[in-house]
């Protein structure tokens, strides 16, 4: 995507992440959030199997 | 009864192995002190805790315009603690080995009735209710908290300016940075300003400044030490550890940090051990994994050269060493660390950049949290998918192994290098702990410290130490001082 397409899209994105950025803050943040999209097409290279779950940590307490 | 100080020392004249205080430790001697020399001394009635305490504030006084590791001094606090730990001592009431000894915490730590400013103006009036677990079990300890440590604004990066207040300067070399993000923890110790400290540790922050200052800094398996009362980055990699001069100090304080926390619903309920039986094991027989050379491309000479240097000793103290290699994800695991940190800090900074966006200092924190927003669920639980394969196949990795040593960073402070794998946030993303300890010292820039990073299996904090302290022993590169802090 180009740079002027990713600000579009930062623009839309923004909205519905509820913070609905000014274009001073669109062209600001363009840099981190084109980092951010970077580390994400490199996890997108490891193969997953469909059973794959995420590392997340849901603890449960006993309850009287 | 109050007992004055002067009744306090009367009354260790008057124990049978008590000496005059200054006739063994003079003066200018306490502010390096370790806590295992000052505990000894204050057990045994020849050292009070006003004493030290003063000692220290006077040294803050002098040095720390130059250092900058502190955002505030508790000086009213902290003479009140240490008069209170004085006269409980002097009755007889001695809790253990951090009665006492003054401490600092980074000031993302939750201080009841004390600002914690995580160096955001954003916080700057946020004054808590509450101390953070790890404050309070200090506190009850019988530690004297003397204040609130530099960091970068909420933590995010390893160093910079920008936030509420200046970062500190390294002490080795005040034009270099201290690193970070627990920059004044690491500053301080380096500078003889506290006897012990804490750090938090997201992407190394408790391990790159602490070998950026020649100091001890332990990140424990995660949740081994509550995170309640902390301001959070990212809570799945967030840790808080200890920070010191020693190993044998970093276990002490580890005992009083660690244990279960209700307030910390990812804090473990498995049994705290007593970390200093760990000490004098030595390393006989210990399997020593170390990475093959292509993993440290990039890496600085110096630190190679020391790291060589450090694999020798721990050859002939009669360990095994074995090369591995490493999963195939830990080449991008710090793109995951990214993608979880990011998002989850988006999270966290949700209300601050609906209310107070305006309020964030002048560094890139606004921006990452914001371009973090934006980040996908499915983006980000297919990172947390990948950091789950990561962490299966590095426990694979340390199957046959007691404990991983790289260097603790690829170059010394302040020097740039482009490298394969730092050996950092892997072991944030995985939570198992890892320490660093004091390696040698740079030539080309002189002069800086280097550190050694050991990391084990989860929960066997106990082996890093083992294997810290060996190496320690070793070695004379703990004992070194800051030329700023000469004489």
């Amino acid at each position: 995507m180009t740079d002027t397409e990713l600000k579009q899209l930062i623009k839309q994105l923004s909205k519905v992440a509820g913070l609905d950025l000014s274009d001073e803050r669109v062209e600001r943040d363009l840099v981190a959030y084109k980092g951010h999209l970077a580390a994400i097409e490199k996890i997108r290279t490891v193969d997953l199997p469909i059973e794959a779950e995420p590392a997340q940590q849901f603890v449960l307490k006993r309850q009287a | 009864m109050d007992l004055s100080r002067r009744e306090f020392l009367a009354a260790s004249v008057a124990t049978s192995f008590a000496q005059p205080f200054r006739a063994a430790n003079p003066a200018g001697d306490l502010p390096y002190l370790s806590l295992a020399e000052a505990a000894a001394l204050i057990k045994a009635r020849r050292l009070s805790p006003v004493e030290l305490t003063e000692a220290l504030l006077a040294r803050i006084d002098r040095i720390d315009r130059d250092v900058g590791a502190f955002i505030t001094v508790m000086r009213d606090e902290a003479r009140r603690a240490a008069r209170d730990a004085e006269q409980e001592i002097a009755r007889g009431r001695y809790r253990g080995p951090l009665h006492g000894i003054p401490f600092g915490v980074k000031d993302t730590h939750y201080t009841k009735g004390t600002r914690t400013t995580a160096n955001t103006p954003v916080l700057l009036d946020f004054v808590p209710d509450f101390d953070a677990t790890v404050v309070a079990r200090l506190k009850a300890a019988g530690g004297v908290l003397i204040g609130k440590m530099k960091l970068p604004e909420f933590s995010f990066g390893s160093a910079g300016e920008g936030g509420a207040f200046p970062d500190a300067k390294n002490p080795w070399n005040l034009s270099r940075t201290p690193g970070g993000s627990s920059s004044g923890s690491a500053a301080a110790l380096a500078a003889g300003l506290l006897t012990v400290a804490t750090g938090g540790d997201t992407s190394g922050s408790i391990r790159n400044p602490a070998t950026f200052c020649g100091v001890v800094g332990m990140k424990p398996t995660y949740g081994r030490v509550s995170r309640h009362g902390i301001v959070v980055i990212s809570w799945s990699l967030d840790h808080v550890g200890p920070m010191t001069r020693t190993v044998a100090d970093n276990a002490t304080l580890l005992n009083v940090m660690a244990g279960a926390d209700p307030s910390d619903d990812t804090s473990s309920s498995l049994p705290v051990p007593d970390y200093t039986r760990a000490l004098g094991r030595g390393v006989r027989g210990l399997r020593v994994g170390v990475p093959k050379p292509a993993q440290f491309e990039g890496y600085h000479p110096d630190v190679m050269r020391a790291f060589d240097d450090a694999l020798a000793v721990f050859r002939r103290r009669g360990a095994n060493l074995v090369e591995i290699d490493l999963p195939a994800t830990a080449d991008l695991i710090d793109d995951v660390q990214q993608i979880v940190r990011i998002a989850e800090a988006a999270s966290y900074h949700e209300p601050f950049l609906a209310a107070k966006a305006d309020r964030y200092g002048q560094t890139s924190v606004r921006r990452d949290v914001e371009a973090g927003s934006l980040v996908t669920a499915v983006q980000y639980l297919r990172a947390q998918k990948v950091r789950a394969k990561f962490t299966r196949e590095l426990s694979e990795t340390f199957r046959p192994l007691d404990v991983l040593l790289t260097p603790g960073m690829p170059a010394p402070a302040g020097e740039r290098v482009d490298v394969k794998q730092p050996f950092r946030r892997m072991f944030n993303v995985c939570g198992f702990p890892a320490l660093v300890l004091p390696m040698g010292f740079s030539t080309s820039p002189a002069g800086l410290p280097l550190g050694l990073q050991i990391a084990a299996k989860p929960f066997d904090e106990e082996t890093i130490y083992a294997a810290a302290q060996a190496y320690e022993s070793a070695t004379a590169w703990h004992a070194q001082r800051p030329p700023l802090t000469a004489g």
